[in-house]
């Protein structure tokens, strides 16, 4: 997928990890990965689906999951949410949305030179890795389309 | 009698000090001598014994090396000091340390490290003890480097003192050399429950105006439950102590039991905990006039040697590298929901 993309995404990329668990895991259990400046892209381990996440879901964030795939069912009276992966989406979600959403990281941090240093504010960093994610996703999509 | 270490006392004012210190440098067969302004000879307690003197010149004319230990601008660390075969320690007056004149005598400066504002210097017996056990040639590295030194400091057990004097300058080296807690095992009544003048002696050696050391009563034979204790003792029992981890934490007690009285019982000490190992100090001799405040001095700067110090300079933390999570925690809210009392065995 990143040779699709092509060398943008690939340059200076030192490691992808796939980790299981996370660093006070407890916590944040649902971490699904994490960009380590300079260049190490983190994806964690998730547990199996369905997932019973405690409160109801952003629309945002539930708009999101939905369109990887993931099925939202609101339990209302146990004040939680079941979310449930469908064969193949969690990983494809895992792959379209979080792998190049560290990857927008990523890229960003070019700007930088080498130099391991913040380059912008953080939301302004999630925002540009969650544009060049849906961009990406946008650019993949229309070439399989296209049968290339 | 020739020696090749001299400890030199410098204007010692206490008799008794004085009398310590000579037993100090005969544990390590050294010999010991006093440059006596305070009018020391003419002391009751040296009537008949003949106190050995000598002037700075004598001292440079006896050892071209001479170690001055106290805690002077430059001083090294007395652990893993190198002092060689020969050489003279100088030890300074109880409240004033070194005069002038011996301090400039010096070829070499050293300090035994302490750890409390408070409590800045040892008794000089004590000191000298702990000198002269470092210097004469104990195998001990420097000071170890910890970045948490207190987490590694074990639980200190004085068992069964014999005598207020020697108790109260063990708890002020124990004060000075970083323990806020001890206990005492006080069979003798030297410290609690002892009438007026043996308290306010005690009380005096061990510096209670400014120590503020907790001591915590032990009742006789009482059982603990610690996963480890170290006995110390000058007996030639377990390992010498220098092998022996000293730095387990609070999980660890170490215990300095008296030995004046003779009697060591190496299974009395099952009781304080699960499993009990010995360490003994390596004394080069093994015949000496017994005092408590010099073995566990020396046991306690061992224990404080080998817990540590932070660092002298903090290394500065470089910046801290960006990372950037991907969670759902971000994206996720939380509902509370309130459910009252009496409903939360139905809910």
């Amino acid at each position: 997928m990143l040779h699709a993309i092509g060398p943008l995404a690939l340059y200076g990329v030192r490691a992808i990890e796939l980790t299981r668990g996370r660093a006070g895991g407890a916590r944040a259990p649902l971490t699904f990965g994490r960009y380590r400046v300079p260049g190490t892209v983190v994806l964690y381990e998730q547990p199996m689906p369905p997932w019973r996440l405690p409160g109801s879901i952003a629309p945002a964030a539930a708009r999101r999951l939905e369109s990887a795939g993931a099925v939202l069912t609101p339990l209302a009276g146990a004040g939680a949410t079941l979310v449930d992966w469908p064969e193949g989406t969690l990983r494809r979600f895992m792959l379209e949305e979080v792998l190049l959403h560290e990857i927008g990281h990523h890229v960003l941090q070019h700007h930088t030179g080498k130099r391991p240093v913040r380059i912008a504010r953080t939301r302004d960093h999630e925002a540009f890795a969650q544009r060049f994610a849906q961009r990406q996703r946008a650019a993949l999509s229309k070439r399989s389309a296209d049968g290339q | 009698m020739s020696s090749s270490v001299t400890l030199v006392g410098d204007a010692i004012e206490n008799p008794a000090n004085a009398l310590t210190m000579m037993h100090a440098a005969a544990m390590f067969g050294a010999e010991c001598r006093f440059r006596d302004t305070k009018g020391l000879a003419d002391a009751e307690l040296f009537a008949g014994r003949g106190l050995r003197v000598i002037a700075g010149g004598e001292v440079r004319a006896l050892h071209p090396r001479i170690v001055a230990c106290d805690n002077l601008p430059g001083a090294a660390d007395v652990y893993g000091f190198n002092a060689g075969p020969e050489f003279a320690l100088l030890v300074g007056n109880e409240r004033r340390g070194l005069s002038y004149e011996f301090a400039t005598l010096a070829t070499h400066r050293v300090q035994v490290p302490m750890h409390s504002r408070r409590i800045d210097c040892l008794n000089v017996a004590a000191a000298s003890a702990v000198a002269l056990y470092y210097l004469r040639g104990a195998r001990a590295g420097p000071m170890a480097t910890r970045s948490e030194p207190g987490s590694c400091r074990p639980d200190l057990l004085l068992s069964e003192p014999a005598d207020h004097f020697e108790l109260g300058s063990t708890i002020r080296s124990a004060a000075g050399l970083g323990w806020q807690r001890a206990f005492v095992e006080d069979t003798h009544n030297v410290w609690f429950g002892c009438d007026r003048a043996v308290r306010s002696e005690g009380r005096a050696a061990a510096r209670r105006g400014k120590n503020e050391i907790l001591l915590v009563r032990c009742p006789a034979q009482a059982s603990y439950a610690y996963p480890k204790v170290t006995v110390i003792t000058h007996r030639q029992v377990g390992a010498p102590v220098d092998r022996v981890n000293l730095a387990g934490g609070p999980s660890q007690l170490v215990v300095i039991p008296d030995e004046s009285r003779g009697e060591f019982a190496p299974g009395d000490w099952a009781r304080l905990g699960r499993k009990v190992e010995f360490a003994h100090l390596r004394l080069p001799t093994a015949e000496f006039n017994y005092h408590y405040r010099l073995v566990a001095t020396i046991a306690l700067a061992e224990i404080s040697r080998q817990v540590g110090r932070r660092p002298a300079v903090k290394a500065p933390r470089g910046p801290r590298l960006p990372i950037y999570d991907h969670a759902l925690k971000q994206l996720a809210t939380v509902a509370g929901e309130m459910v009252p009392f009496e409903e939360l065995l139905d809910y």
